[in-house]
């Protein structure tokens, strides 16, 4: 039970009770009063009474000392000494206060994360910078303009501290892949069947079309064709073994077909011997149906 | 202390409220209050004299020390195990 504001005082006095009660009937209450001695007693005051105290004792064969201060009293007079440090600390306060409306960092966050450049231009466009102020209309309205990213099904704009926090989230759904503006053959083969819905065919059945040559592209006003080419393929494909077998052959057949992209017609195989490695050469037929801007991939 | 004016207007509802005499109260072997103290006679960790306008008491236990002491009240801590109208 002490004083908030208070002081230790020790009183040297042949008699402490009477000390206390001198203080008492001049109205100074006095807390955790401890005797140390037989004429000694320690006891905490209001600080705001020492003067008093020490007017009261002036004079009489009561000795009054300061011991310390105590309760918040140390630190405010440690404080006092050092004026420098309330100010800086108003100064401190005062400037978190004021720049509590500026942004001093903006950081992105989500799948949608990659479309930071463009966030950042949507943002500067809409007024949210570094060191601007930032104001909640300005960050609904890059909301809205962030949502029109592609592939972009949530975004949001908030404030955080001095962080803005822009979240962008992608459809979790595969999107819509980008419309072709031609149909190019991966490989070489001859045509076998032309299908143009939308667009110019380059090729006619029968043609023999070599790998990158553009098949059907668009035509005035059509900026996407739509089309189908089915081409019949050869590859070949050289199988080495340690022995002249079924099995072996079984094995270049398959390998074969992992090169194949399509559906096979006919498959052969040749074997030769070279020093002691049976080479098989594998002759596949297939067939390659090619599309743009149709529901089965292109290529 | 509100405490005595109500324990006060229970025994003696038309009686003095401003009973300026002794008044304390007392907590086992933690503290006691005493009210209306004019001074205090001798005071030590096992003894204290208090007198008032009605009397003196002797306080006896152990570890006795003053809490507070001002305005006429004071609050001893310590374990108090007699108390004592010795005038």
């Amino acid at each position: 039970m002490k004083p908030l504001f208070g002081c230790l005082i020790e009183i040297e006095t042949l008699a402490p009770p009477r000390a206390l009660d001198k203080l008492a009937r001049a109205g100074v209450f006095m807390y955790e009063v401890r005797q140390i001695g037989k004429t000694r007693v320690r006891l905490y005051v209001k600080s705001k009474e020492i003067q008093k105290i020490f007017a009261i004792f002036s004079g009489s064969c009561y000795t009054v000392r300061v011991i310390r201060e105590s309760g918040l009293k140390r630190p405010l007079t440690f404080l006092k000494k050092r004026p420098g440090i309330i100010v800086g600390a108003a100064l401190f306060f005062a400037s978190c206060f004021l720049s509590a409306p500026f942004v001093l960092k903006i950081e992105y966050v989500g799948t949608g994360s990659h479309y930071a450049r463009e966030a950042e231009e949507i943002l500067h466009d809409s007024g949210i910078s570094i060191f601007a102020p930032f104001d909640k209309e300005r960050a609904e309205q890059a909301e809205r303009r962030l949502s029109l990213l592609p592939s972009v099904s949530f975004c949001s704009v908030e404030k955080s501290g001095y962080v803005v926090m822009v979240t962008l989230e992608e459809n979790a759904e595969t999107p819509l892949p980008e419309r072709e503006t031609s149909l190019v053959s991966p490989v070489e083969g001859k045509v076998e069947d032309i299908i143009v819905l939308r667009g110019q065919a380059l090729v006619a059945e029968g043609d023999v079309v070599e790998a990158g040559q553009t098949l059907v592209s668009g035509a005035e006003n059509v900026a996407f064709p739509v089309a189908r080419v089915e081409l019949l393929c050869t590859s070949v494909f050289e199988y080495i073994s340690q022995e002249e077998s079924d099995e072996a052959k079984k094995e270049a057949f398959a390998g074969a077909l992992l090169y194949i992209d399509g559906e096979v017609i006919t498959q052969s195989a040749e074997v030769r011997h070279e020093e002691d490695k049976f080479i098989y050469t594998v002759h596949t037929e297939y067939r390659r149906v090619l599309t743009v801007n149709l529901a089965a991939s292109n290529g | 202390m509100r405490l005595f004016e109500e324990i006060a207007g229970k025994i003696d509802p038309y009686g003095d409220l401003a009973f300026g005499g002794i008044r304390y109260v007392i907590v086992s072997g933690r503290s006691g209050y005493f009210e209306n103290v004019k001074a205090i006679g001798a005071l030590s960790s096992e003894s204290a004299e208090l007198f008032f306008r009605g009397g003196t008491l002797r306080v006896e236990g152990e570890k006795i020390a003053v809490m507070k002491y001002g305005g006429g009240d004071l609050v001893l801590s310590g374990n108090i195990l007699k108390v004592e109208k010795i005038g």
